[in-house]
C-alpha cells in the first residue's frame, strides 16, 4: 500500500511538474511579452506623439511668422512709399472735398496692397497733418487719435510694435473681435520727422485658425505675446489632464512665444485600443498553451503509468505482459524496450527451466544407467556362478567391487567427485565386468597423479567403458584391450577410453560426432548423449565428448575443465 | 438669473465648440444689470461691410442702454448656418429672435421653430416671404421700393433724363435687392432716354463691387454715364474700378447708391459720388421699442417702416455725422 501511494504521488507529481513548468513559463512568456510590449508601444508611440507635436510647433510658428512677417514688410512697403511720404508730408487741404478726394484715392491706394495680402484684416493711417486712410470697407471712428496712448506709444520707438489683442480696432469700427495689431511709425524720409502711424491690424481669429489644426486630443497650442499675454490658444483637450510635456518656440518677429502641450491621455487610451486585442489574443494562446501542456503531461504520464501497472505484473511473474507501441515517439522506444526486455527474461525464464529439467533427467538416467537392473543381475549372476564354484577370493572381489561401485554412485547424492573417485569407480566396474567376461579383454588405467584431486561430473567413463565393451569387444573374437588415460592440457583434463576391436562404422561415427555436437537425441547410445549432456549443462558447451574410430580401435575424449 | 447666464455661457460653448469662429457670438449686456431679464437673440447675416457692422454695433449700443441680453450669431451669408445660429439662440433661452435674411425665400424653417418654441420673431431690415404678423411677429426697415423711386428719380433729374446706366445689384433673391431693383426699373421706364446697359451682382461687399464694375467696362465698354449701385459700399468700389479705366466719376458718369456710410458720405464730399439715398442701420432704437411694447401686449403692425432721406452734395457736409 505504501509502495503504491509512493508511485501514485510520483506519477501525479510528474504530470503536476510539466503542467506547472508549462503553465509558469508561458505565463512568464505572456506576462514579460505584454509588459514589454507594452511598454515599447507606448514608449515609440508617445515619442511619435512628441515628435509630431514638436514638428507642428514648429510648423504653426513658421506660419504665424510668416503671416507677421507679411504685414511687416507690407507695412514697411507702404510706410515707405514715396507717394504716402508725399501726402503725408503736405499741409491738410482747407476743403473737405479736397481732403476726401485724396483720402479716397489713397485708401484705393492701401485696399490694392491688402487685396494682395491674405490674412490682413486691415491698413490704416493715421498722419500728423490729420488724415486717415484705410485698406477696407471700415468706417472709421471719430476721434482725437493723437492723445490716445497707443500713438504715442508708436512714435515713441523706431521698432515696429506689436500691441496685444485688444477688442476691435483702434481706429475702425468694428464688431469688437479682437485684433493683434502691428504699429510702425511713418518717419519722413526728408526730415526724419515722424509724419503719421502705420496700423496694421489681424484678427486673432485667423491666427487661431492656424494653431488650432494638429493635435487635437493629445495636446493642445498657447500663443503668448512678448508681454507674456495669451494671445490664442487651440481648442483644449475636453479631458483636461495635465499636459506632460511642452515644447516653446520663440518667434523670430514680434517676441511672441508658441507653446505646445502634449496630454497623454489619449495616447494611453490610444495604446490601451491596441494593446487589449493583443493582451486577449496572448490569453487565448496562455490557454492553449496550458492545454498542451496538460495533455503533453497526460501523454507522458498515462504510459508511464500503464509501464508501472505491467512493472506490477511482472512482479508477480506474470511474464506474458506487453506494453502496446501506437506511434515513434521515446516513449514508443521505451515501451518497445520493455517489451523486449520482458520477452528475453521471459526466455531465459523459460531456458532455464528447461536447462533444469534437462539437468534433472540427465541424473535421473545416470543413476538408471547406474543401477542398470540387467547390469545389477548379470553381476549377481556371476556372484552366484562364482559361489557355486567355490572360487570365495573372486566373490569377495566382486561383491566388494560393487559395493563400491554402488557407494560411489549414490555419492551421498552429490554430482561432482573427484577423478580419483572416478578413476576408482570405473577400475571397480571393469573388475566386475572382466570377472563376467573373461579372456575377453583386459584393461590399463593411466592417471597423471596431479589431477587426482581435481572434480569431474560422477560417473562419466562408465558408460564410455560400457559403450566400449558392447560395440568394441563383445562383437571381436580377441582379447581386446581398453585403455583408461587421464591427463592435464593446459586448463583442461581430458579423459580418454580407448579400446581395440571392432571399429565404429565411419557413418555412423560422423553421424554420433554430429549428434553430439549439437547436444541433439540420438536413436541409440543413450549413454553416451547422457554423459556429453550432463557436462555441457554443468560445466559448458564448450566442453564435451567426441568419438574418434579407426582399423586400430576407438577412442572416446572427454573434456573437462580443470576444477 | 443665474439659468440664464447658463444657458448664456452654454449658447457661447456652443459656438465655440461647433463652429471655427469663437468670435461669432458677442454678447451685448451679459455683464450689465439687468432689469427686465429679456433675451434677445441676434442672428445677423454677416458683416461683410459696414452697413451690417453699423447695424449690429447699434444693437448692442441699445441693448446695452436699456438692460437686454443680446446674443450675436454671425451666419456668414449661409441659410443653413443661419437656421443653425437660430436653433441655437432658441436652445439658449431667448425671448425674442432678431434675424436679417439673407434672402427672400429660404425661411419658412426658422420661422417654423420660432413659432413651434413660441418665440417671436422679428426680421430686421429684410423682409421674407410669408405673412407678416403671422408667420413673423413684424419686419423693421425701410421701404427699397422708396429707395428705388428716389434713387431713380434722382438720377433722372440729374441726367435731365437722359442716362445709359450701369446697375450694380447686391446679392441676388434678397428683399431688398429686388425692391430696389424692380423700383427703379419702373421709375425709368417712364423715361424714354433712360436705359439699364448693364448690370452685375457683387453681394453688397466693396471688392466685389470693385470687381463687377471692371468685369463690365471689360465686356459692355464704357459707353454708359451712370451707375446705380444698391449699396454705398459697392459704389466705392465700383469708383475704384472707374478710376483704374481712366474714367473720372463724378465728371463723366454719375453715380446714385444706398445707405449714407462715411465713406459715401466722403465720396459725395468729395463729387466722386452724386448721391446716396438713405437706409439707416441704426435700427435698435425702434427694434427695442417695439419689444417693448410688445411685451406690453400693445398691439405691434406687421410691417415698421422707416423713413428715408437722400444725401446729397447740398447735405453731405452738414450730416457727415449721421454716416456709419
Amino acid at each position: 500500500m505504501k509502495d503504491s501511494n509512493w508511485r501514485f504521488s510520483g506519477r501525479s507529481s510528474i504530470r503536476n511538474r510539466i503542467f506547472l513548468l508549462g503553465l509558469v513559463v508561458s505565463l512568464s512568456v505572456v506576462l514579460i511579452m505584454g509588459f514589454t510590449y507594452t511598454y515599447f508601444i507606448k514608449h515609440t508611440i508617445e515619442n511619435h506623439f512628441k515628435d509630431i507635436l514638436i514638428s507642428l510647433v514648429e510648423y504653426n510658428a513658421t506660419s504665424i511668422s510668416n503671416l507677421l512677417n507679411n504685414a511687416y514688410k507690407n507695412a514697411l512697403r507702404i510706410s515707405n512709399d514715396p507717394k504716402f511720404q508725399a501726402v503725408l508730408r503736405q499741409k491738410l487741404p482747407d476743403s473737405y472735398k479736397e481732403i476726401y478726394s485724396l483720402e479716397l484715392e489713397m485708401d484705393n491706394q492701401l485696399s490694392f496692397v491688402q487685396n494682395y495680402v491674405d490674412q490682413l484684416f486691415g491698413f490704416h493711417i493715421v498722419g500728423e497733418n490729420g488724415m486717415e486712410f484705410k485698406s477696407n470697407f471700415s468706417s472709421s471712428i471719430d476721434q482725437d487719435w493723437q492723445e490716445l496712448p497707443w500713438y504715442h506709444q508708436i512714435v515713441s520707438q523706431t521698432e515696429p510694435t506689436w500691441f496685444d489683442p485688444h477688442d476691435g480696432s483702434f481706429t475702425v469700427n468694428t464688431i469688437g473681435q479682437p485684433l493683434v495689431t502691428l504699429g510702425l511709425p511713418i518717419t519722413d524720409k526728408v526730415s526724419g520727422k515722424i509724419l503719421g502711424v502705420l496700423l496694421t491690424d489681424i484678427e486673432v481669429k485667423t491666427i487661431s485658425e492656424i494653431i488650432r489644426s494638429g493635435m487635437r486630443e493629445s495636446g493642445h497650442f498657447t500663443l503668448t505675446s512678448a508681454h507674456g499675454t495669451p494671445i490664442a490658444q487651440s481648442q483644449l483637450p475636453h479631458n483636461r489632464e495635465e499636459s506632460t510635456f511642452s515644447y516653446t518656440i520663440q518667434l523670430p518677429i514680434a517676441g511672441w512665444e508658441l507653446t505646445g502641450y502634449y496630454h497623454p491621455s489619449i495616447i494611453t487610451s490610444t495604446i490601451t485600443a491596441v494593446i487589449k486585442p493583443i493582451l486577449f489574443l496572448m490569453l487565448v494562446l496562455e490557454v492553449f498553451v496550458l492545454l498542451a501542456a496538460y495533455s503533453i503531461a497526460k501523454r507522458i504520464t498515462a504510459p508511464l503509468t500503464k509501464l508501472v501497472a505491467l512493472m506490477q505484473r511482472i512482479q508477480e511473474g506474470d511474464f506474458r505482459v506487453t506494453m502496446p507501441i501506437v506511434g515513434n515517439d521515446e516513449l514508443d522506444a521505451l515501451a518497445s524496450a520493455f517489451n523486449m526486455m520482458v520477452s528475453q527474461i521471459n526466455q531465459l525464464m523459460n531456458s532455464l527451466n528447461k536447462e533444469h529439467e534437462k539437468l534433472r533427467l540427465a541424473e535421473i538416467r545416470t543413476l538408471e544407467a547406474q543401477i542398470n537392473p540387467h547390469f545389477l543381475y548379470n553381476t549377481l549372476e556371476s556372484i552366484i556362478w562364482l559361489s557355486r564354484k567355490g572360487q570365495m577370493e573372486d566373490v569377495t572381489n566382486l561383491v566388494f567391487s560393487l559395493s563400491n561401485l554402488l557407494r560411489i554412485g549414490l555419492n551421498q547424492g552429490r554430482t561432482m567427485i573427484t577423478i580419483a573417485e572416478e578413476i576408482e569407480h570405473i577400475k571397480n566396474y571393469l573388475l566386475i565386468q572382466q570377472t563376467r567376461f573373461p579372456n575377453e579383454f583386459s584393461y590399463t588405467v593411466e592417471i597423471d597423479e596431479a589431477i587426482m584431486n581435481s572434480w569431474t561430473p560422477k560417473l562419466i567413463l562408465q558408460p564410455l567403458v560400457e559403450n566400449a565393451i558392447i560395440h568394441g569387444i563383445q562383437p571381436s573374437e580377441h582379447n581386446e584391450i581398453i585403455t583408461i588415460s587421464a591427463r592435464e592440457t593446459g586448463d583442461n583434463i581430458v579423459l580418454v577410453v580407448y579400446n581395440t576391436g571392432k571399429q565404429i562404422n565411419p557413418e555412423r561415427l560422423d553421424q554420433i560426432n554430429a549428434m553430439l555436437d549439437r547436444g541433439e537425441e540420438m536413436n541409440g547410445g543413450l549413454g553416451l548423449r547422457n554423459v556429453n549432456e550432463r557436462i555441457k549443462l554443468y560445466l559448458g558447451k564448450q566442453y564435451g565428448l567426441t568419438l574418434k574410430s579407426t582399423i586400430k580401435g576407438t577412442e572416446a575424449t572427454v573434456t573437462l575443465p580443470r576444477m | 438669473m443665474v439659468m440664464r447666464y447658463a444657458a448664456v455661457f452654454l449658447v457661447s460653448l456652443c459656438c465655440f465648440l461647433a463652429c471655427t469662429k469663437p468670435a461669432d457670438m458677442h454678447t451685448g449686456s451679459s455683464e450689465h444689470s439687468s432689469p427686465n431679464q429679456v433675451v434677445i437673440g441676434f442672428s445677423q447675416m454677416n458683416h461683410i461691410n459696414p452697413w451690417r457692422v453699423a447695424e449690429t454695433n447699434d444693437l448692442k449700443r441699445v441693448a446695452q442702454a436699456r438692460g437686454y441680453t443680446l446674443l450675436v450669431l454671425d451666419a456668414d451669408s449661409s441659410i443653413e448656418k443661419q437656421t443653425k445660429d437660430v436653433q441655437a439662440l432658441i436652445e439658449a433661452g431667448a425671448d425674442y429672435i432678431v434675424c436679417t435674411p439673407y434672402t427672400y425665400e429660404g425661411y419658412g424653417e426658422i420661422a417654423q421653430m420660432c413659432k413651434d418654441a413660441q418665440i417671436p420673431l422679428i426680421l430686421l431690415d429684410r423682409e421674407t416671404s410669408g405673412v407678416p404678423g403671422v408667420d413673423y411677429l413684424t419686419f423693421i426697415g425701410s421701404d427699397f421700393r422708396a429707395e428705388g423711386v428716389m434713387a431713380a428719380e434722382y438720377l433722372a433729374r440729374i441726367t435731365n433724363g437722359k442716362a445709359k446706366i450701369v446697375e450694380i445689384h447686391g446679392n441676388i433673391g434678397a428683399s431688398c435687392t429686388t425692391g430696389r431693383s424692380e423700383a427703379f426699373s419702373e421709375t425709368i421706364a417712364r423715361e424714354p432716354e433712360m436705359e439699364i446697359v448693364a448690370f452685375g451682382y457683387a453681394d453688397y461687399e466693396r471688392i466685389a463691387g470693385q470687381k463687377v464694375m471692371e468685369e463690365i467696362i471689360l465686356s459692355y465698354g464704357t459707353d454708359f454715364n451712370a451707375v446705380y449701385a444698391h449699396n454705398d459700399d459697392m459704389a466705392v468700389g465700383a469708383i475704384q474700378a472707374l478710376k483704374s479705366a481712366g474714367m473720372k466719376p463724378g465728371l463723366d458718369v454719375v453715380l446714385v447708391s444706398v445707405d449714407g456710410s462715411k465713406d459715401g458720405f466722403r465720396s459725395i464730399i468729395a463729387g466722386e459720388l452724386a448721391a446716396s439715398v438713405e437706409c439707416t442701420p441704426k435700427l435698435g432704437t425702434i427694434l427695442f421699442d417695439t419689444i417693448e411694447s410688445h411685451q406690453r401686449s400693445e398691439n405691434i403692425p406687421s410691417r415698421i417702416i422707416i423713413e428715408d432721406r437722400l444725401f446729397d452734395a447740398s447735405n453731405a457736409e452738414e450730416l457727415f455725422h449721421e454716416g456709419f
